[in-house]
């Protein structure tokens, strides 16, 4: 089957064995790889209602068709489970060169089910493949851990591996890779901590089936050429996503204490010039990559190398925190990545715990003694490691905004940050309606990359709730997951404009198989409309409750900055969920109709 | 007056009636310039100036090189060539 490698490994740890399975022709064409192997497999092997962490959920590990290969961006790999962060369906992409080793193996994609009963990594070099003892491992961070199994297996294994807040079940622990790149959303590594699967090494030396290796040739470069002409390469070559820190705050879109305004006072401190010439050493990029955005970074004050901080980062760990020391904000994304957390969401609780404490709502008493203000970056240092080990008001964090907000109480549930019980990222949008809309309607919980629409709002009007919104939400969230399935990079489109009417094309000089850019369209609308199933299937009275975001978005207008004082009444939100269920074709409650999963082939999968 | 250029990338182009480039006076801030343009600021990303990136606050100076660099296709900036133009602002 050209594109793929034609075996899938299914990986039971609970009773160590391994087996082979052909990759099914029929999986190939309907969900092409990546995120739509990972949907169908969750939908179609978890069962209802699974424990995230028990033995039933499944790990998915899955690159795309394109991933490993001579294009634009294809260092990219998904890795899905049942999320324990929100009980949903997740999946999280991770850059890096992972990917490339993974396919040269020969493998489509991993199943894990089972936990195995002590800690294990799997061991891949083509053929080979063996679950080995991780006791020496376990307990390590991600970066010490990455280092020691390179050191023992050879540079050229590739490694995926969780740290202590995985170990420790923190809701929102990621999997990290190369030193600083992160499968990072919803709870993947926590998943992967829970079944004592410690790491994934992998090596591999054989090639991957092209229909037509001269066209592809052709195509490919073709596309990297229009990636070096691209006048956007300079920005993002020089200061990777950290390009964007200083346009964030001047559209008031940088969330700052915990989301109460959109503009950090100090965030020149943070923007890219001061990022690349004060603690930037070097470009990273990932595999196949035409415009590296990784940076790779020194902090002399906390004496610590670093990938990063990137943007999300600097918003979580510095804006939303009311941090504006760089390398503060640096050091903080050291021990996330170290101790294995998300740092995304580990900011945006560390920020919401701060907001409870300068509200009142907790005390010295609750928070072992840490003055939790805004603005305090040792508490902040401490607060991450008590959230990784799970100590003292660590453990109460750890289950993320959500669960915490039930537990401090009061009215603290009106500004957990999160939607679905996945905190938001790095986007305040009370005044970016479509951007709103993306976070409510993200299948993975509020997570920006599905729907990045805030750009939208600006070129279409910020006060504007009309129907276009919806349609640009629904567009986007199409396009971008299917960078997913495919197994590349978005970037080289959102950041040098790189054409998407490339991407059919290469495709079929890959597969051999004609299709075109609708067609894969539609596939990722099947695949969108899956995940929604999976979450009607999972969570008991599922439906437009679910989307809604925490009340502070309609309760609280935003203090200062170019935004100040704007809102979304609850009203404009319910009209912003009536106008997308509509153009989706679901219900009220939005549910898709039967008469939308006919259409989409999905009536025999899904249950009524 | 001492003439300096500067590069208009992707869709701020069309504020330009499509040309590349624009002509500005050295002395002039770029905000000025861009509301001479009619150009948002908001849609600029991104100014650079001489290969640093640079605030809506920097003042033109004789040979400054200049690109103004707009958010693409994250959300709506697809360009009006690409037959991916689906949706334009109502």
């Amino acid at each position: 089957m050209n594109g793929y490698g034609g075996t899938i490994l299914r990986v039971n740890l609970t009773n160590k064995t391994i087996k082979k399975q052909p990759t099914d022709p029929g999986l190939a064409q309907n969900y092409l790889g990546g995120r739509g192997f990972a949907a169908y497999t969750l939908y179609t092997e978890v069962p209802k209602r699974a424990d995230p962490l028990g033995p039933e959920n499944r790990l998915i590990v899955a690159p795309g068709p394109l991933s490993g290969l001579l294009v634009p961006g294809a260092g990219k790999i998904t890795f899905a489970a049942k999320s324990p962060a929100t009980g949903g369906y997740a999946d999280s992409s991770m850059g890096g060169i992972f990917c490339g080793e993974f396919r040269y193996a020969g493998y489509d994609a991993i199943i894990f089910e089972g936990v195995s009963p002590k800690p294990v990594y799997l061991f891949i070099e083509d053929e080979t493949v063996e679950l080995r003892d991780a006791s020496a491992y376990w307990g390590q961070g991600c970066i010490t851990a990455e280092r020691a199994l390179k050191d023992e297996l050879g540079e050229e294994f590739q490694i995926a591996v969780v740290g202590p807040a995985a170990e420790n079940l923190v809701k929102y622990a990621c999997i990290s890779h190369d030193f600083g790149r992160q499968a990072g959303r919803a709870g993947v590594g926590t998943v992967m901590g829970s079944k004592k699967l410690k790491a994934i090494a992998v090596r591999g030396t054989k090639s991957i089936p092209i229909a037509d290796v001269d066209q592809f040739r052709e195509q490919a470069r073709a596309m990297f050429q229009a990636c070096q002409e691209s006048k956007g390469l300079e920005v993002w070559q020089k200061y990777g996503t950290v390009g964007v820190t200083q346009w964030a705050n001047e559209v008031g879109a940088f969330p700052t204490r915990n989301f109460q305004s959109g503009a950090f006072e100090e965030s020149d401190n943070l923007i890219g010039p001061v990022f690349r010439e004060q603690i930037v050493r070097t470009d990273k990029g990932c595999f196949s990559c035409p415009s590296p955005c990784g940076k790779y970074s020194y902090s002399s004050k906390h004496n610590i190398h670093v990938e990063g901080p990137e943007y999300e980062t600097e918003a979580f760990l510095g804006g939303d925190v009311g941090i504006g020391d760089l390398e503060d904000v640096a050091y903080a994304n050291y021990l996330c990545d170290e101790w294995g957390l998300d740092t995304i969401s580990a900011g945006n609780v560390i920020a919401f715990a701060m907001e409870c404490f300068e509200g009142g709502l907790i005390t010295t008493d609750d928070t072992d003694g840490l003055e939790l203000n805004f603005g305090n970056a040792q508490a902040m240092f401490t607060l991450i490691e008590k959230i990784a080990k799970r100590e003292g008001i660590g453990h109460i964090l750890a289950e993320g905004s959500k669960a915490a907000a039930e537990r401090f109480g009061a009215e603290s549930a009106d500004f957990a940050m999160q939607i679905k019980g996945l905190e938001i990222s790095g986007y305040e949008s009370r005044h970016a309606p479509a951007m709103l809309l993306a976070y409510m309607t993200c299948d993975v919980g509020a997570h920006h990359n599905r729907a990045w629409a805030i750009t939208y709002d600006i070129e279409a009007g910020r006060d504007k709730f009309t129907e276009d919104k919806a349609a640009k939400v629904i567009e986007l969230q199409h396009i971008r997951p299917l960078f997913d399935c495919l197994g590349a990079c978005r970037l080289q489109w959102v950041e040098l404009g790189l054409d998407l009417g490339y991407y059919a094309p290469i495709l079929k000089t890959i597969t051999g198989v004609d299709r075109s850019w609708d067609d894969l369209l539609k596939i990722s609308e099947r695949i969108w409309n899956l995940t929604r199933c999976f979450w009607v299937r999972e969570v008991e009275g599922f439906g437009r409750e679910w989307d809604y975001p925490p009340a502070r978005v309609w309760k609280e207008p935003v203090v200062g900055g170019p935004t100040a004082g704007k809102l979304v009444p609850k009203e404009k939100v319910d009209k912003l969920l009536d106008m997308y269920y509509e153009q989706r074709g679901w219900d009220k409650n939005g549910i898709p109709t039967e008469e939308k999963l006919a259409e989409l082939g999905l009536s025999d999968l899904v249950e009524g | 007056m001492v003439e300096v250029k500067l590069t208009l990338v992707g869709m701020l182009k069309e504020y330009a009636a499509g040309e590349d480039t624009v002509t500005a006076q050295a002395g002039q801030v770029i905000s000025e310039v861009l509301s001479e343009l009619a150009i948002p600021p908001e849609l600029v990303a991104v100014v650079m100036v001489n290969g640093r990136q640079e605030s809506k606050s920097y003042r033109l100076r004789e040979g400054d090189e200049v690109n103004l660099v707009p958010l693409v296709g994250g959300g709506a900036f697809y360009s009006k060539e690409s037959s991916l133009w689906q949706l334009k602002p109502s």
